[in-house]
């Protein structure tokens, strides 16, 4: 993640946003304004460099039906730690309109178009 | 029905080649590949990475990981959570392990830890009900201290370390896989 907020970001160690990935799975996703962008389903794990690929959003649905996913790449996610969720800058009417990864062929690497920057 | 997805509109092939080249080295090989390459059997969804074995270097079982700890700010896993079981007579304890000190197998299966039950026995671990406070400094370089004189993948190069702050993991845990694409 490039950014922290909610909290004074800690420099010394591994930071605040150190996280077990067992507890981020249904972690909420919201966007600036509030919406609700739904929640993480999992990451994707570089096993031999440890590096995150990806994380997988999972977009609309109701239980696991309908929903759609998404792989979006780690740093375009802020933690927010004060609420505990994370937030992703991407308004929800483009999430309605894409479409998700095959979910039988998880992606090896994360679409273009997550950031601001990569908008532009 | 509208069924274009974003990332596939025009401009974004052009972003795309964009993006690679601005992100791509950190994320190693995974992020490098262009996309049509598959990849190594490199990538694994966490979820699925917890509960998957730890084998010695003698291929024997000798535990299983519980959890991943990452290290949002780096995008990295810093630490497996390791139970070890009662085989080592730590049974109650889970013991956190940089994952650098961790070598996948060839078919992301199980994980090999080269250490001997002495190593294992007396490593730094924690009850199962109380969790550190992992961004403790402290705690950082004394398990990157442990682990670091006594195990890792002897591989090369020596300039990245997966866990803790460089400066709490001065010893270099485990080195192998950094930045390197290859197996």
């Amino acid at each position: 993640m490039a950014n922290i907020i909610g909290e004074k970001p800690d420099l010394s160690g591994p930071g605040p946003d150190v996280m077990a990935v067992d507890t981020l799975e249904g972690c909420a996703v919201v966007n600036p304004a509030g919406e609700s962008l739904g929640e993480i389903q999992d990451i994707m794990i570089d096993v031999r460099t440890g590096h995150v690929a990806y994380a997988v959003l999972s977009f609309g649905g109701v239980l696991g039906i309908g929903n759609k996913l998404f792989a979006v790449p780690w740093d375009a996610l802020t933690l927010d730690a004060e609420r505990r969720c994370f937030i992703l800058d991407i308004a929800r009417e483009r999430l309605e309109r894409a479409s998700g990864f095959d979910k039988s062929h998880w992606p090896s690497m994360p679409g273009p178009g997550w950031t601001r920057e990569e908008r532009k | 029905m509208k069924t274009l997805p974003f990332i596939v509109l025009p401009i974004a092939f052009a972003m795309a080649l964009h993006v690679q080249a601005q992100t791509a080295p950190p994320t190693g090989a995974a992020a490098n590949a262009p996309t049509a390459t598959p990849q190594q059997h490199t990538l694994y969804r966490g979820s699925r990475i917890i509960g998957t074995n730890v084998r010695d270097g003698k291929d024997r079982k000798i535990g299983q990981i519980k959890d991943l700890i990452l290290d949002g700010g780096r995008g990295e896993v810093a630490y497996a959570v390791v139970n070890f079981g009662g085989v080592m007579g730590v049974g109650r304890k889970f013991h956190a392990i940089p994952w650098q000190a961790l070598q996948p197998s060839d078919d992301g299966n199980y994980y090999i830890l080269h250490a001997d039950r002495e190593t294992i026995s007396q490593a730094p671990g924690f009850d199962k009900a109380r969790w550190p406070d992992m961004t403790d400094r402290k705690w950082n370089a004394e398990i990157d201290r442990y682990w670091s004189r006594m195990v890792g993948r002897g591989n090369t190069s020596d300039s990245h370390m997966s866990s803790g702050s460089p400066s709490a993991n001065p010893l270099g845990v485990g080195s192998g896989a950094s930045g390197t694409g290859e197996r």
